[in-house]
């Protein structure tokens, strides 16, 4: 199997004004921070994480939508990258993206079917299907019925824009498509329906899904491998199974307990609730050391001055843990 | 979209009746008409005569009905200085206005939309800088300032045009000019504002991540989103326009609406006033009007709620 996406070292840096003061200054918010991942063909990798952790400008990298500050994307064993130019155009009909207001992503002066057709007709995919007939049929395939065609996004439901999002996306026969965070702006009652349409276009369609969430229940039910993110790395990585019924860093530990799925028992550090200290830090001032040793209640006075490096502790599960370095290592290094 | 319209239409029928009697009123408590006409030390009896013979000694309410009934007729009355009808005088100024406002209102789409764009599009560079500096200042320079300048630069010191008057397409040229500096920068700061606003929504990314020419996202998705506050103020500006250029027809003694309204309101000649404001009314809920039915073709939400549903 091979790789269609492979991140290495990726990095995004901003600057942005300190303080009010004048003259302060600019400093640097590390959004994305040195993340190395990849996606297998046909399978789905989900992006977990806080807000502001660097999610959604994963997303953006990833799609050359935004350039790197460092570090490279290959998608299908090209480099991706966001000068744009023909090349970069037409490499769009590879990858796609769904957005999460399904509302603010379409334009309002345009039907619902025009905005499906419209990526047809800029890639000028006729051949052997009219563009109309194609968007039709693919509108059909998301579950959308033909008297919402002529529609406007405003007289359609959430979970209905919802799914013009994703029948433009998949118009084109993308491989890749990058959900990021699909159903948070959606009703709880709709997003289970747009979830299993998802899953169900993915096997038709073969496509390989980077899924931005931070819903774990939903992460649990369509990933094949997730990663979790805190404060633009990436600190617990595996296959879905493994990561989330066996998490091994605190922080995976405590997104998971957060989670209240009846009757249910994860492998959490006490049966009860984790409760993590304080607000998440401030990305433009990333703790020293292990980024996360403020909020973490088994940090050391190690895990204050020393990064952890990525550790493999099983078949496909890595982490980035002094407890789990140190079990590896013996505990006097 | 007809009831969307009607309701409108009444709206403006509402408003035309509220300025009218407005502007009645006020200027009836204003001032006395028979003391400026005539002068103050006018013989009492001279005085009462002309109040009489004008009917301004009835009550106020027994007045504006029987305007309101002349206006039904078609009759707005006579100037009260030479006895023509008001509403003549009005009209006849008419084109002198409409020389000034159509080609001043052309160059403020001319200039101001296209450099608001393209502020826009180039946002924080010095071009940007440069766009908004200008549009600063032509925005907060009054028009007699601006007109008395040029009347300095252009007429006094180069002897290039002429100083006022109306003759000739070069008297023009400096009264268009004064309007579309102020104009023009209106124009250009409300569609840099309203393009950066559409610029910033996710869908302009997403049509530019479905593989969209840069130059076919902002031509055929920005720009028809940005467009609905751009045409209210430009409809606003060619309704004001259309009233007259009350100071700049002033400064430059060009003989069009605005002018004609000042010297009736300074002479308290009330048919005329009446007769002007009715048109600039009228004319301003005329403009108000274009742009609501200008508005339902951008905004298929409001063809929505107009009635017109599928």
């Amino acid at each position: 199997m091979t790789a269609l996406l492979s991140v290495n070292n990726l990095q995004r840096h901003f600057s942005v004004e300190g303080n009010k003061e004048w003259l302060s200054g600019k400093k640097i918010l590390r959004a994305v921070d040195g993340v190395t991942l990849s996606v297998q063909r046909g399978k789905t990798l989900g992006i977990v994480g806080e807000s502001g952790c660097g999610k959604s400008t994963m997303a953006k990298l990833v799609l050359g939508l935004i350039p790197a500050t460092a570090g490279t994307v290959e998608f299908d064993g090209k480099p991706v990258t966001a000068n744009r130019n023909q090349a970069w155009r037409a490499a769009r009909r590879h990858m796609q993206m769904v957005y999460q207001d399904p509302l603010s992503a379409l334009d309002r002066r345009l039907t619902a079917l025009a905005q499906v057709t419209e990526p047809l007709n800029i890639h000028h995919k006729h051949g052997e299907t009219h563009p109309t007939i194609a968007a039709q049929s693919m509108m059909r395939a998301v579950g959308l019925t033909d008297n919402l065609f002529q529609r406007y996004p405003h007289e359609l439901s959430g979970g209905q824009r919802q799914r013009v999002v994703l029948a433009r996306a998949l118009v084109l026969k993308p491989s890749l498509l990058v959900c990021d965070e699909p159903i948070s702006a959606l009703d709880v009652s709709v997003q289970a329906q747009v979830i299993n349409l998802l899953t169900d276009l993915r096997q038709q369609m073969n496509l390989t899904m980077l899924f931005i969430s931070h819903d774990l229940r939903v992460v649990r039910h369509i990933c094949d491998e997730v990663a979790v993110m805190y404060l633009g790395r990436i600190i617990e990585q595996g296959s879905a199974k493994n990561v989330l019924s066996h998490p091994a860093h605190p922080y995976t530990r405590a997104l998971i307990s957060a989670v209240s799925t009846p009757g249910a028992k994860h492998a959490t550090l006490n049966s009860g609730r984790i409760i993590l200290k304080g607000e998440p830090p401030n990305p433009v001032d990333v703790p020293t050391g292990c980024s996360f040793h403020p909020r973490c209640a088994l940090a050391t006075a190690h895990c204050k001055t020393n990064a952890p490096v990525t550790t493999r502790i099983g078949e496909a599960h890595t982490v980035s843990c002094h407890l789990h370095t140190m079990i590896h290592h013996g505990l006097g290094s | 979209m007809g009831r969307y319209m009607l309701s409108r239409s009444l709206r403006a029928l509402l408003t035309i009746f509220l300025v009218v009697g407005f502007a009645f009123t006020i200027l009836r408590l204003s001032g006395d008409p028979a003391m400026m006409i005539l002068s103050a030390d006018a013989p009492p009896e001279a005085i009462e005569a002309f109040r009489e013979s004008w009917g301004l000694d009835a009550p106020l309410w027994q007045q504006f009905w029987g305007y309101l009934l002349n206006i039904i007729h078609g009759n707005f009355g006579v100037s009260m200085r030479d006895g023509s009808p008001a509403m003549r005088l009005v009209l006849e100024s008419i084109p002198a206005t409409l020389a000034l406002a159509l080609p001043a209102f052309a160059l403020n789409l001319l200039i101001g939309i296209p450099a608001g764009i393209f502020a826009a599009l180039h946002r924080n560079s010095w071009v940007d800088r440069l766009v908004m500096s200008f549009s600063v200042a032509g925005h907060t320079l009054p028009s007699f300032v601006l007109g008395l300048l040029l009347v300095l630069i252009f007429a006094v010191s180069l002897g290039w045009l002429p100083s006022g008057g109306y003759s000739g397409v070069e008297h023009a040229i400096l009264p268009v000019l004064t309007l579309t500096v102020g104009g023009a920068a209106v124009l250009a700061r409300y569609t840099r504002s309203s393009m950066l606003e559409v610029l910033g929504q996710p869908y302009i990314r997403a049509a530019s991540a479905k593989g969209l020419r840069w130059s076919q996202v902002v031509t055929r998705h920005a720009l028809p989103n940005a467009a609905l506050p751009i045409v209210t103020i430009a409809g606003l500006m060619f309704g004001g326009l259309i009233a007259g250029a009350v100071v700049v027809e002033s400064v430059f003694s060009w003989p069009g609406v605005g002018r004609l309204t000042v010297s009736a309101v300074g002479n308290r000649d009330l048919a005329v006033v009446q007769a002007a404001l009715l048109l600039i009314t009228v004319s301003m809920v005329a403009t108000n009007l274009v742009v609501d039915s200008i508005y339902c073709l951008f905004d298929p939400r409001l063809r929505a709620s107009s009635g017109a549903h599928h």
